[in-house]
């Protein structure tokens, strides 16, 4: 199972498995790494778990919650009418800006009726919140899917740094010749390199 | 559209057999797969070829293959029968391909065969024909258990979901649950008596199965992604059948009690992070309540953080009824009964040998304090039983009723109250609890028992009757039919009494409870038990005892409601969140089993069965005294049924069983001699109730069918009588024919009977009866092996049958219809005519026809034809090479079954000409003498599209070698190509012979050749030539047509009108006029732009056609506007010397008086002498030239030319002018045109 050195850019000849990257807004994680392996030339979707878009506010306890759909530029302009300075300076606008240009809107998992090989989490509580939903839909297909979570803390600076954990782990899986046989040993290997910390499970569509 | 797309198909299939690049390939077996998407009606034909490539080496192409049968399986649109054929098609190639090496292959099959399973066993257990096909999936199966060994780990999870699915598909499903999808099939859907699936064996394997899930997950060396795949299958199963919920749980606690060592650190976490997923999900489910403590501590153990459980908790507990506590949560004793119904003693003995379990004799000893001073585990069953069985019988009626009343008002609650910790059970009325219902109901029955048998038996019990229930399926013969229900019924009594106490049906402790609250409640029962070693049983008179017999029956039907309104009540409670979980998932289990019990009390008590002895032990009398009660405890019993049939349809059945197996007793008694019928039970109350229900229930209650089916045994009479009867009632026609189907399906021991009953009503005058029965014979023909066949037959038959004399019975019958019929019919033989006129004898039969005026005997009547084609029609439109049969018979046919034949046979063409491979065949060879019946076949194949290139090579073919009348190029006219046509086209004109009939004939023919594909074209090409005179290049508008070649009609109207000219000198004069007649009735076809085409082509050409003159003028009649065009071709023929032909002159001078005064010009160009001998010829011409000089101004007179003309008009005597033109009065056509031009006019 040869793979590429960490930062190493290795696009897919040809991408054989349907990718999803979640997190709980579908803003700062799951869209850093949709940015990164978008780059990288795969195809993929992105989501959030969460009840609702959840970005901070001029104090803790003043979050600003959007329902899933509204889209980025929405948000934008939204903020950038609320408090240009604040949400320039923490970073939510260049955030949104570079999300704008990905896609439309943020999308919740659990609405989402696509079909994936490979979901990444960024954090447990959404890989718990994508499991359970997996194994409560109607499951028909019986169409096996690798939920694997990396965990990722909450913030543009440790973003980037999973983004790049999760390209490395998106270009082992799509190097291997059978991702389902060797998916263990991947993430097995993938800890021991990276240090991060990986959970696995098994799903079906 | 459909054509197209089987073209398309073909072409895919051979380019994915051919091609050489394997990804080339897999892309063109992607397509076809994309356009059987399309048109699911392809399936049948190309799936199976499409399964040939599963043999191929390339393993990516055998993977397309796989994925195609699992697209067709699991998609919804492909209508149920389809995706049958599809799948059982499917088994044999996944068996085949289950040697496979590629694990890509392998865990395609595993997939495919997880979503094949529900839906094939759903299939058979609805329609169990095939059994082939199950063999197949069955040995699949167990091929796929195998692999749960394998070393890839992709397989390894398919599989883990397969066997997942088999134990949902394998479980019995709980009535509460609502599941959606293949989650639905359950083990349940299988009718008790199925041929050929076993429900016990199923049941058995699942729990088997389950037990190895259960293991596999600690099972050393597997990694963590097929545990996972496990935990996650898990979850759902729990979800779907609660009843392995408590197994899981236990199962997942001591994995964290003992976890695995042998995975790798981060795949440990991996499965401990899914076992947490997996119990939070489970706590936060109702159904787990009683497990919340367990579940809790195995979540803290694997360090969940404690406000995330509470949260879980909290969302349980708002779920839950408002007067649960915490206490009762954890209750010892929900725990007991909420235990796992199903098979369990594996079940429960893993359950115990996890610490959490509790003693089983708990209640029971709850239940001995509560009787104080007895020790109940001094007791024997027997005595226990008897002592219920006394203070029952000490209990008054109203008492008893009372407290059935009270029952039912609180049984709303009974949930709550069995919730309620034992020390509040003495307050407890002891008929509040739904379990105890079925064991009061068997203890009723006793006193009974007692009461009509002689001996007392004051020691029996219960447990006697159960042991009744192995004997009976002893039966040689029918087990199917009485053994395996009862025994599933006695299965379900038992389950959950995990002593060897089974005397009652219901759940040990919960007796042993009641039996406390009993003895609480009734103060005399303990002198009662005491009394028992003496009970002497008072000597009841016959009467009484008949009297109580029929009171304690009347007292069990009674109690009926009470089982579905505690249906209704526990689904009611359970849907907001069911306070207690063991309650509502066992409740209506519990209810259906309690329900069951009952019913067989009933029928126990209400047959010689019921004491429990064989019947050859009692002397004659008893017999037959005991034959004269329960004929009146059957007569209470079915006027109970008639009541309510659809509900009561199971204890019908279930009676009828009873009854039957009587019956059967008996004949053995006595030596196997078989019992005379007057003797036999069951047929008495099986035809009475027969009787019944047909006047009570509505016409359309498939209950009646259902009944049929279900009963143990379909007499003759019942089939000939009442199901006949039935459908010969026009009301309940369409009920009696689905019973009829639904015999012929399950019950083989009628089904030669009812089959041919069936087939009979495929015959049937009556029409809509006919159909119906058509549909169902047309299901059986393609659906089953061994009774399509006989259909088939039975379909040649009754077609072979029009070779003979006409049944005169019919005749009689449908007098009345058939006067209406005679006059109808004739109006289609009118239309029939031009087959008719030149058949063999076609002479023969118009002489009868005039001669009688009416049908003469020997003649069908077209109704009696048709009721014969068209089972026969329904045949072939599945199995086309049927049809050839009839093309065989077709010359020896009388006269008017030809007529009927062919009057008939188009809409079958139509539907066959979807796909005209099917009907090549036929046209290549037909038989001998059925030369009009293809006629007929091939023109409605051309009706609505144009001859297929294969259509059109065949017809040539038979064409050319039988050398057939020329009517047979008509309908592959357009498909022909222009030489042929041109040919052929004299040939088609010949036909003509002045009738009507051959006109429409040759005019269908016409419009066939340029009007066919594309009117359009043609208007746009036409439009596109502008008005006629602009037009000068042969066959203008054909090279004006848009896209060109290919698209238009093979002929452009103008120039079929300009060949039509030139035949004249091959078929005749009078021909050629006719044809271009039919030409001109054609307006929207031929308009004035085209005739201006063709008049200019044939103009240029050398020789004029005699008739050119004639289409002038008729266009110039039709198309005034064409004026100044005929006048430019006038003075081309004055070059040409017009006057030497003498008609093409005749014509000339009609022309130019037609047109005058737009042919001054043409007369100022002729030679002087032939214009007057033109005025000399026509005297109109010469008075209209007359009165025009007459009003010129005078300067305009003194023009020469017009100096010319004076002198002429002048130079003869009007009187003589007239008579010449008598003289030369014009020939016959022209005169014939100018009536047609006025006709036009008008």
């Amino acid at each position: 199972m040869a793979s590429q050195g960490p930062q190493g850019p290795a696009p897919p000849q040809q991408q054989t498995f349907r990718l999803a990257v979640i997190c709980a807004s579908n803003q700062n994680r799951s869209m850093e790494a949709h940015n990164v392996l978008q780059k990288a030339g795969y195809v993929l979707s992105s989501y959030g778990t969460g009840s609702a878009v959840r970005l901070p506010g001029p104090a803790a306890d003043k979050p600003n919650i959007y329902p899933f759909g509204v889209p980025y530029n929405d948000i934008f302009n939204d903020l950038l009418k609320k408090d240009p300075q604040l949400y320039k300076a923490n970073g939510l606008l260049p955030m949104l800006d570079r999300n704008r240009r990905i896609k439309r809107a943020p999308e919740r998992f659990q609405e989402a009726r696509d079909v994936f090989d490979v979901i990444i989490s960024c954090e447990e509580r959404c890989f718990d919140s994508a499991c359970e939903d997996l194994d409560n839909r109607p499951s028909e297909l019986n169409r096996p899917v690798h939920l694997v979570n990396i965990e990722i803390k909450d913030n543009h600076e440790e973003a980037a740094v999973g983004g790049q954990l999760i390209l490395q782990l998106v270009n082992m899986i799509a190097q291997s010749k059978d991702r389902d046989a060797e998916m263990d040993m991947i993430l097995d290997d993938f800890a021991a390199r990276t240090n991060a910390q990986v959970l696995h499970t098994v799903s079906f569509y | 559209m459909a054509d197209q797309a089987a073209n398309q198909a073909i072409m895919l299939l051979n380019a994915a057999r051919t091609l050489q690049d394997i990804g080339q390939r897999v892309t063109v077996l992607h397509q076809l797969h994309e356009v059987l998407k399309r048109e699911p009606a392809l399936l049948a034909t190309f799936f199976p070829i499409a399964l040939g490539l599963a043999v191929d080496p390339s393993a990516d192409l055998r993977v397309g293959v796989l994925r195609l049968i699992e697209d067709t399986t699991c998609r919804m649109t492909v209508p149920d029968e389809a995706r049958m054929l599809v799948a059982a098609r499917s088994v044999e190639a996944l068996t085949f391909l289950m040697t496979d090496e590629n694990p890509n292959v392998i865990k395609r099959i595993v997939r495919c065969a997880t979503s094949i399973y529900p839906f094939i066993f759903k299939w058979m257990c609805k329609l169990p024909a095939d059994q082939a096909t199950w063999q197949g999936i069955a040995g699949l199966k167990v091929k796929l258990f195998a692999l749960l060994g394998h070393s890839n780990d992709g397989v390894k999870e398919g599989v883990v979901r397969f066997l997942h699915k088999l134990i949902m598909v394998q479980s019995p499903k709980d009535a509460s649950v609502v599941a959606i999808g293949t989650d639905s099939v359950s083990i349940d859907l299988c009718p008790p008596q199925h041929p050929f699936i076993n429900i016990q064996e199923l049941n058995a394997e699942a729990v088997g199965l389950f037990n190895r899930m259960q293991s596999f997950i600690s099972i050393p060396g597997v990694s963590a992604g097929p545990i996972t795949a496990n935990l996650n299958c898990m979850l759902g199963l729990t979800r779907a059948r609660p009843q392995y919920l408590q197994p899981v749980i236990t199962t997942l606690v001591q994995w964290v009690n003992t976890p695995s060592t042998t995975l790798t650190l981060v795949q440990r976490r991996s499965v401990e992070r899914t076992i947490k997923i997996v119990l939070m999900s489970a706590l936060r489910s109702p159904a787990a309540a009683p497990y919340a403590n367990i579940l809790t501590d195995a979540l803290v153990k694997l360090g969940t953080k404690s406000h995330e459980i509470q949260q879980a908790r909290r969302r349980e507990l708002k779920r839950s009824a408002p007067p649960s506590t915490p206490e009762v949560l954890f209750d010892p004793k929900r725990q007991r009964t909420s235990g796992v119904p199903q098979p369990s003693t594996q079940l429960d003995a893993t359950w115990n040998t996890t610490n959490e379990a509790f003693p089983q004799d708990e209640a029971l000893q709850l239940a001995t304090q509560m009787l104080n001073t007895i020790n109940a585990n001094s007791l024997s069953p027997n005595i226990i039983a008897e002592l219920v069985v006394q203070t029952l019988a000490s209990c008054t009626t109203p008492r008893w009723e009372q407290g059935v009343m009270r029952f039912k008002q609180v049984s709303g609650l009974v949930s709550q109250a069995s919730v309620q910790p034992p020390v509040a059970a003495p307050s407890r009325d002891p008929r509040r609890d739904p379990r105890m219902m079925d064991s009061q109901q068997c203890l009723e029955s006793t006193p009974s028992t007692l009461s009509e048998n002689e001996n007392g038996a004051s020691t029996e019990t219960s447990l006697a009757k159960d042991e009744e229930l192995p004997l009976k399926s002893d039966f040689p013969g029918d087990s199917s039919l009485s053994g395996r229900g009862e025994d599933e019924n006695l299965a379900k009594l038992r389950a959950g009494s995990p002593s060897q106490m089974n005397v009652l049906p219901s759940d040990q402790s919960e007796d042993h409870d009641h039996l406390s609250d009993l003895a609480a409640f009734e103060s005399s029962a303990r002198a009662i038990v005491l009394d028992l070693s003496n009970a002497e049983l008072p000597e009841l008179s016959a009467d009484e005892r008949r009297r109580l017999a029929n009171d304690a029956v009347k007292r069990i039907l009674s109690l009926e409601p009470t089982f579905s309104s505690q249906v209704a009540i526990s689904t009611v409670s359970g849907a907001p969140g069911a306070q207690s979980s063991g309650q509502s998932s066992a409740g209506p289990f519990s209810l259906s089993a309690a329900k069951t019990g009952w019913m067989l009390v009933l029928c126990r008590l209400t047959t010689a069965l019921s004491d429990g002895h064989p019947v050859a032990n009692e002397s004659e009398e008893t017999n037959t005294a005991s034959g004269r009660v329960s004929d009146e405890m059957k007569g209470i019993i079915m006027e109970s049924l008639l009541e309510d049939f659809r509900g009561r349809l199971e204890l019908a059945v279930i009676w009828l069983h009873h009854l039957w197996l009587e019956d059967e007793h008996r004949t053995r008694a006595q030596n196997a001699e078989p019992l005379d019928a007057s003797s036999k039970q069951y047929p008495i109350w099986f035809h009475r109730i027969l009787d019944k229900i047909s006047t009570t229930l509505d016409p359309k209650d498939k209950t009646f069918a259902k009944f049929l089916i279900d009963v143990p045994e379909v007499t003759e009479e019942a089939i000939h009588r009442v199901v006949k009867g039935y459908c010969d009632d026009h009301e309940r026609m369409p009920l009696g024919l689905f019973t009829l189907q639904g015999l012929i399906n399950h019950r083989p021991a009628v089904r030669a009977e009812c089959l041919q009953l069936l087939l009979e009503y495929a015959l049937h005058p009556t029409r809509l009866t006919r159909s119906t029965a058509i549909v169902m014979c047309k299901r059986f023909f393609t659906d089953h092996r061994t009774i399509g066949p006989k259909v088939e037959e039975f379909a040649l038959e009754a077609i072979r049958a029009l070779l003979g004399p006409p049944q005169v019975g019919i005749v009689h019958t449908e007098s009345t219809e058939s006067d209406a019929n005679g006059v109808e019919e004739d109006k289609g033989g009118e239309d029939d005519d031009m087959d008719v006129k030149e058949e063999k004898d076609g002479v023969q039969d118009a002489e009868r026809r005039t001669s009688n005026g009416d049908i003469t005997p020997d003649d069908w009547k077209e109704d009696d034809v048709v009721r014969r084609l068209e089972l026969y029609f329904a045949l072939c439109s599945k199995k086309h090479e049927l049809l050839l049969e009839l093309f065989k018979l077709y010359k020896d046919f009388h006269i008017s079954v030809q007529r009927a034949v062919r009057k008939n046979i188009p809409p079958l063409i139509k539907a066959l000409s979807a796909q005209p491979a099917r009907l090549l065949p036929i046209i290549n060879a037909f038989p001998e003498g059925s030369d009009w019946l293809v006629l007929r076949m091939v023109t409605t194949m051309t009706e609505k599209h144009p001859p297929s290139p294969q259509l059109v090579t065949a017809v040539w073919n038979v064409f050319a070698q039988k050398n057939l009348d020329a009517r047979f190029l008509i309908p592959i006219l357009s498909g022909l190509g222009r030489p042929k046509i041109l040919l052929y086209l004299p040939r088609i004109v010949q036909l003509l012979d002045g009738s009507e009939k051959q006109r429409a004939l040759v005019k269908d023919a016409f419009l066939r050749l340029v009007d066919s594909p594309s009117l359009q074209n043609a208007a746009a090409a036409s439009a596109g030539t502008g008005a006629g005179p602009a037009v000068s290049t042969n066959g203008g508008d054909r090279a004006a047509q848009p896209g060109g070649g290919g698209a238009g009609p093979p002929l452009t109207p103008s120039e079929l009108l300009v060949a039509l000219h030139n035949m004249e000198e091959t078929v005749g004069l009078k021909r050629a006029v006719e044809a271009t007649t039919i030409c001109f009735t054609c307006q929207n076809v031929f308009k004035g732009e085209v005739l201006a085409v063709v008049l200019q082509q044939l103009v240029d050409q050398s020789k004029l056609p005699t008739l050119f003159m004639r289409t002038v003028i008729q266009s110039v009649n039709q198309y005034p506007a064409l004026v100044n065009f005929v006048t430019s071709i006038l003075l081309k023929l004055i070059n040409k010397k017009v006057w030497s032909a003498p008609k093409l002159w005749e014509g000339f001078i009609r022309c130019c008086t037609i047109i005058f005064p737009a042919s001054i010009q043409v007369l100022q160009s002729l030679p002087r002498p032939h214009v007057a001998d033109a005025l000399k010829r026509s005297p109109k011409l010469k008075a209209a030239l007359q009165a025009h000089i007459a009003q010129l101004e005078p300067e305009q007179k003194a023009r020469r030319e017009i100096q010319i003309f004076v002198s002429l008009v002048e130079s003869g005597a009007p009187d003589e002018m007239e008579q010449v033109g008598t003289e030369h009065e014009p020939k016959q056509e022209v005169v014939e045109v100018k009536e047609e031009g006025n006709d036009e006019k008008r």
